[in-house]
């Protein structure tokens, strides 16, 4: 049975999870640290600005962490 | 080939020892107000955990060798390093007094939770006098940006806050969703983490509707921005 919306986005949950220290990579390293202005940087890079930007928690986490079931 | 960057130092003593996410090793390029370091790699890296963990490791490697170090943001590549002086050019007049925030200090970063017992998401935005999001719209200048910075602010994590103002040295917070009211960043003294985490556990007792979820200390990824 998928869990309902809440329950999947439960921050507590990620935070008591095995995965805990994953959180604080991807809150760092893709919504934290210094942004260079100007199209040529980060779009040589194929990781998408909009995606790193509006992505954050949510499309990162459901990418990187194991389904659950 | 492109060129990776990892993070803006004021100095870095040694590069030896520290490779990068592909295995690459690191060069120091000398920049305005800034050295940046960085490294070949043949292809952008892949968003994934092993990834994301080499960098972590990299970025940490380097924080333990500079007093005052900017992380970049995961992903962050030129094509060459004159690409990089200019890139870098554009935010150098900020650059000494980012380092000067940083310098010497980590990172430390407080979960504020809900417990299943607390009211529910609350309402309010920000502290007592604090405008919504249509007053704020209202407001000009210097009072639009203080309203703006109040909503931010949770009013339930001000003990947080004032409890630990002897010993953070910079705070930001960014408001949360869900079970997550806010998450609160604070940079303290390189060394004093442990002290940091005694302090929160004791204004985490006055609290129980609230669930405080420590980590660190870390480089100062949250403070890297201007």
């Amino acid at each position: 049975m998928t869990p309902p919306p809440t329950d999947r986005r439960s921050v507590a949950r990620l935070l008591e999870s095995p995965d805990q220290s994953l959180v604080d990579l991807v809150d760092s390293l893709l919504d934290k640290g210094v942004v260079l202005d100007g199209e040529l940087v980060l779009g040589l890079a194929d990781v998408d600005l909009v995606y790193v930007r509006l992505g954050l928690v949510l499309a990162a986490a459901d990418r990187i962490l194991p389904p659950r079931s | 080939m492109i060129l990776y960057l990892y993070a803006l130092a004021d100095r870095v003593e040694r590069l030896d020892g520290i490779a990068g996410v592909g295995d690459e090793p690191l060069v120091q390029i000398e920049t305005a107000n800034a050295r940046l370091v960085a490294g070949w790699i043949a292809a952008p890296p892949a968003i994934d955990r092993a990834t994301l963990e080499a960098q972590d490791r990299v970025i940490r490697a380097l924080h333990d060798r500079a007093s005052a170090l900017l992380p970049m943001r995961f992903g962050t590549a030129v094509d060459g390093v004159e690409a990089a002086v200019r890139a870098v050019s554009i935010v150098a007049r900020t650059l000494p007094e980012r380092f000067e925030l940083v310098r010497g200090r980590e990172q430390m970063t407080v979960r504020v939770l809900r417990t299943a017992g607390a009211a529910g998401a609350s309402g309010s935005l920000g502290s007592p006098g604090a405008t919504g999001a249509t007053g704020a719209t209202g407001a000009t200048g210097a009072s639009y940006l203080r309203a703006r910075a109040s909503r931010e602010v949770p009013p339930e994590i001000a003990p947080l806050v004032d409890g630990t103002r002897t010993i953070a040295r910079a705070t930001r917070v960014e408001r949360g969703s869900s079970d997550l009211l806010a998450t609160v960043y604070q940079l303290v003294e390189r060394g004093r983490s442990a002290e940091y985490r005694e302090q929160v556990e004791r204004i985490a007792a006055t609290l129980p509707h609230l669930r405080l979820r420590v980590s660190g200390p870390s480089p100062v990824f949250a403070f890297a921005r201007d």
